[in-house]
């Protein structure tokens, strides 16, 4: 899943592509090697954040920057272990986990791990707190599936207890324990807290806290002289708040970064070449891509016309115009490393066979309008569909819109946009459990995230199942189902899995998830 | 004057309110809000909702600009929709590092862009003259975020003399980290400074007072900075007074490029995500303080030119 090149050295991308693409001396400069020599000075690693900081609580957090920081600062669960090709987990802050029977998990805490102020030691009182905290429907907490079938925490001793489940939960140990809806915190320093907080967390137990935020400037973290689950190499971590990726490429290339993830079209030059004394690694992230289609619409109401669209694609062409040859084609929403991942596609491109099929359905000059965001991704993509359909009679109206309108297209409570939604390109993140990838074409999301309001009483009976069922391969064939019949309905053309390409600099070994995922808190010197 | 003074706050409080008024029917004509992006995806309707209502948003946009003017006038100007912070604190601590930019790049801009006018009107239709008319037309055509790539990629990449990103820390990396974002958007301003100074100079040099001035022999470089420079640089003092706009407008992009903080960027992230009580507290911050620096030009002005003084004093 992973490879790597070692070398021995006004949208925000639109205006840095724009520029960099304006000369070709500025070009010829950016072959140069960089000068610059990337080092982890003072015991600081500096690192890219996606966005800044906007909620640390664990029941309440919003963004994948959130998630990356309370990595840092709370003792998990569970956590995932580094440099491996697949998603492994281990105990962190639990000494153990021993599954009794499917619905009763015994659990040990590590004794003497510390929390921040007066908090003390934590213990399976403090467990039992936060992981019903987050289960309480009258908390509101947007992350209450991650404990849906949780019955309740039976404290046994001061270190120990049992999680007891109304029903088997596949997700426990892929996507809850080991993720963030898997993290302990005090009662005492919550209620303290009014019951919950945002961007100052009453307290914290990881390996680095909190020495100074300033916001949307920098976020910087300290070592954590109480945390003794791991040694940590670097005693503070700098993160700089840097949405635009080519912003943190040139950062990086001067020397203000250690660690960045790049932006997509750069990662065939650094895979090519990357700047002196720096590694690039290449991933594949779990988020995946694919073009919906409304089959609400009228135009696109016959699923004959569905499905000619669907042979008049070459995913193949979609993803090598979009992805400039750094991601594969896909055959399903569940990425390579999960259980569901999916083989083969069904419906493959066949132009013949779309044009059969318009005529079949006495479709002809079809005109469809192809929604997408400001992204030079998008665009490519976009622009290719649109030749590739043209072929087979039907004309493509590409639609860019700003990611705030984009994402209220087709959502229902936003107006009625979602009625002349036709074609659409999205792309949604995941966690490492395929039950994040199903969850939003089920019935109940129709006009909330299910855009192309497909709904299948099969596919919604599969998806409650599935995260039920304990059976590796049981599951896994459960998910593969779910991915052929959402095909099969011709709402969807799966394209791929998005890749992701990370820059560290000379003299740090990068600690990463099989999709690229950093985790900060392991990174090493040398 | 102090009655001119009342006449133009009267003036620039409507301009204010307006422009709030404006951005609320603007937002709310546009798809989406915050809410989403505060709950994350997997928020359910019925919190959606219930977020909702707590920001007021569910209410009509009338009744939400009156409540938000009410809540100006206790000096409240909201909660981050996504964070929950006070929307005052969000903005101050960015406004300092914009207010560090601007100031750079009109330092960049007045001080080269007021001597090269001076010298090209007094030297008009020399080699000097001709170069910096060529000159101050080509850093105007090229757009700023282009001269901003350029400058990373030469001094901060191949040269590493600049760092490339944030603003740093100490007066010394503050200084330091300001210049390339200082030279990319003052740069265009040099030319353009220097091409209006010095058409406003020829104009006034023609005037019969310079004439006399230099009948009863007083000396040319006197002349130029006493007598006509006073006169010439009004209609520059008013340009560097709307310019200070337009470079809350610019600095998005230079921190953007250069992956600074500062209200430029925080408002474009803002308007990305529906994010309402940023928008409306950043635009009624940054109009206020485009409306007071046109009032301190204005009143420059008639500190230094007599004839409007006069004319505001009628």
């Amino acid at each position: 899943m992973t490879k790597t090149a070692t070398m021995s050295s006004f949208t925000r991308r639109g205006l840095l592509g724009a520029g960099l693409a304006a000369g070709a001396a500025g070009l010829a400069l950016r072959g140069l090697p960089a000068l610059a020599e990337v080092s982890a000075e003072g015991g600081t690693l500096r690192a890219r954040l996606y966005a800044d900081i906007s909620n640390l609580d664990p029941a309440y957090w919003t963004s994948a920057s959130d998630a990356l920081v309370m990595e840092t600062l709370y003792a998990y669960a569970m956590e995932f272990e580094a440099g491996t090709g697949a998603f492994d987990v281990r105990p962190l802050a639990l000494k153990s986990v021993t599954v009794r029977d499917d619905t009763h998990i015994d659990f040990e805490l590590n004794a003497g791990i510390l929390y921040s102020g007066d908090y003390g030691e934590m213990t399976a009182e403090d467990a039992k707190f936060s992981w019903e905290r987050i289960a309480d429907p009258a908390n509101d907490s947007p992350y209450a599936a991650d404990w849906a079938q949780l019955d309740h925490v039976e404290v046994t001793g001061t270190h120990t207890g049992t999680i007891v489940l109304k029903k088997p939960f596949a997700p426990l140990f892929t996507s809850t324990l080991p993720a963030t809806s898997g993290i302990i915190l005090p009662r005492a320093a919550i209620e303290a807290a009014g019951g919950r907080f945002t961007t100052s967390p009453p307290v914290t137990s990881g390996p680095y806290r909190i020495r100074d935020w300033q916001p949307r400037t920098r976020l910087v973290l300290e070592r954590n002289p109480d945390f003794k689950l791991f040694e940590v190499d670097f005693e503070t971590i700098e993160l700089l708040p840097i949405e635009d990726p080519k912003t943190a490429e040139l950062g990086f290339e001067a020397g203000d970064l250690d660690h960045a993830q790049t932006s997509i079209s750069s990662i065939p030059r650094y895979a090519a070449s990357a700047p002196r004394g720096a590694t690039f690694e290449e991933f594949t992230a779990l988020n995946y891509y694919w073009m919906g289609m409304n089959e609400a619409n009228e135009a696109l109401a016959d699923q004959r016309v569905r499905r000619a669209i669907q042979h008049g694609i070459s995913r193949e062409a979609v993803v090598e115009a979009a992805y400039l040859g750094a991601a594969q084609p896909a055959a399903g929403i569940i990425a390579p490393g999960l259980i569901g991942n999916r083989a083969e596609n069904t419906y493959n491109y066949d132009p013949d066979a779309a044009r059969a099929l318009l005529a079949e359905a006495g479709v002809a000059d079809l005109q469809v309008s192809l929604a997408i965001q400001q992204t030079a991704e998008d665009l490519a993509a976009a622009q290719i569909i649109q030749a590739m359909l043209a072929d087979i009679g039907v004309t493509v109206r590409i639609d860019q819109h700003e990611s705030g309108s984009f994402w209220s297209l087709g959502v229902e409570a936003d107006g009625d946009s979602w009625k002349d939604l036709q074609l659409f390109l999205f792309s949604f993140a995941m966690q490492p459990d395929p039950s994040w990838a199903t969850m939003w074409f089920t019935g109940d999301q129709v006009g909330v995230w299910n855009w192309q309001r497909f709904s299948n009483a099969e596919f919604d009976q599969l998806n409650a199942d599935a995260v039920v069922e304990m059976d590796p391969e049981k599951r896994h064939a459960m998910y593969v189902r779910m991915q052929e019949l959402l095909e099969e309905s011709g709402d969807v053309v799966y394209l791929t899995y998005e890749p992701v390409g990370t820059l560290t600099g000379a003299g740090i070994a990068s600690a990463m998830r099989p999709d690229g995922w950093p985790i900060l808190a392991r990174f090493k010197r040398g | 004057m102090l009655s001119y003074i009342a006449r133009r706050v009267t003036l620039a409080i409507i301009v204010i309110l307006t422009v709030i008024a404006a951005m609320f029917v603007m937002m709310h004509a546009v798809p989406g809000d915050a809410v989403r992006t505060a709950l994350g995806p997997r928020a359910s309707e019925a919190m959606v909702e219930a977020y909702r209502a707590r920001l007021g948003l569910d209410q009509p946009v009338w009744v939400q600009i009156l409540r938000y003017f009410g809540a100006i006038l206790r000096g409240d100007l909201g909660q981050d929709a996504i964070s929950g912070t006070p929307v005052l604190q969000v903005i101050l601590s960015q406004l300092p590092d914009t207010l560090y930019l601007i100031a750079g790049a009109m330092l960049v801009a007045v001080i080269p862009g007021i001597h090269l006018g001076v010298v090209s009107a007094t030297h008009r239709g020399s080699l000097f003259d001709r170069v910096t008319s060529v000159l101050s037309v080509s850093v105007m055509a090229v757009p700023s975020f282009v001269i901003a790539i350029y400058l990373l990629l030469i001094f901060s990449i191949r040269l590493g003399w600049f760092p490339a990103i944030g603003s740093g820390d100490g007066l010394a990396d503050k200084l330091h980290r300001l210049v390339l974002p200082s030279i990319a958007l003052g740069l265009a301003w040099i030319g353009y400074l220097a091409r209006i100074l010095r058409a406003s100079m020829l104009e006034v040099m023609a005037e019969n007072h310079v004439r006399t001035a230099r009948a009863f022999g007083i000396s040319q470089r006197r002349i130029m900075y006493d007598y006509v420079l006073r006169i010439a640089i009004l209609p520059t003092i008013t340009v560097l007074g709307m310019g200070i706009g337009q470079m809350i407008s610019g600095a998005v992009f230079a921190e953007i490029v250069f992956g600074r903080p500062g209200v430029g960027k925080l408002v474009y992230d803002a308007i990305a995500n529906r994010n309402y009580p940023i928008v409306t507290g950043t635009v009624l911050l940054t109009t206020g303080f485009f409306v007071l620096v046109s009032l301190l030009a204005d009143l420059l002005i008639a500190f230094l030119d007599p004839r409007v003084r006069n004319v505001i004093s009628r």
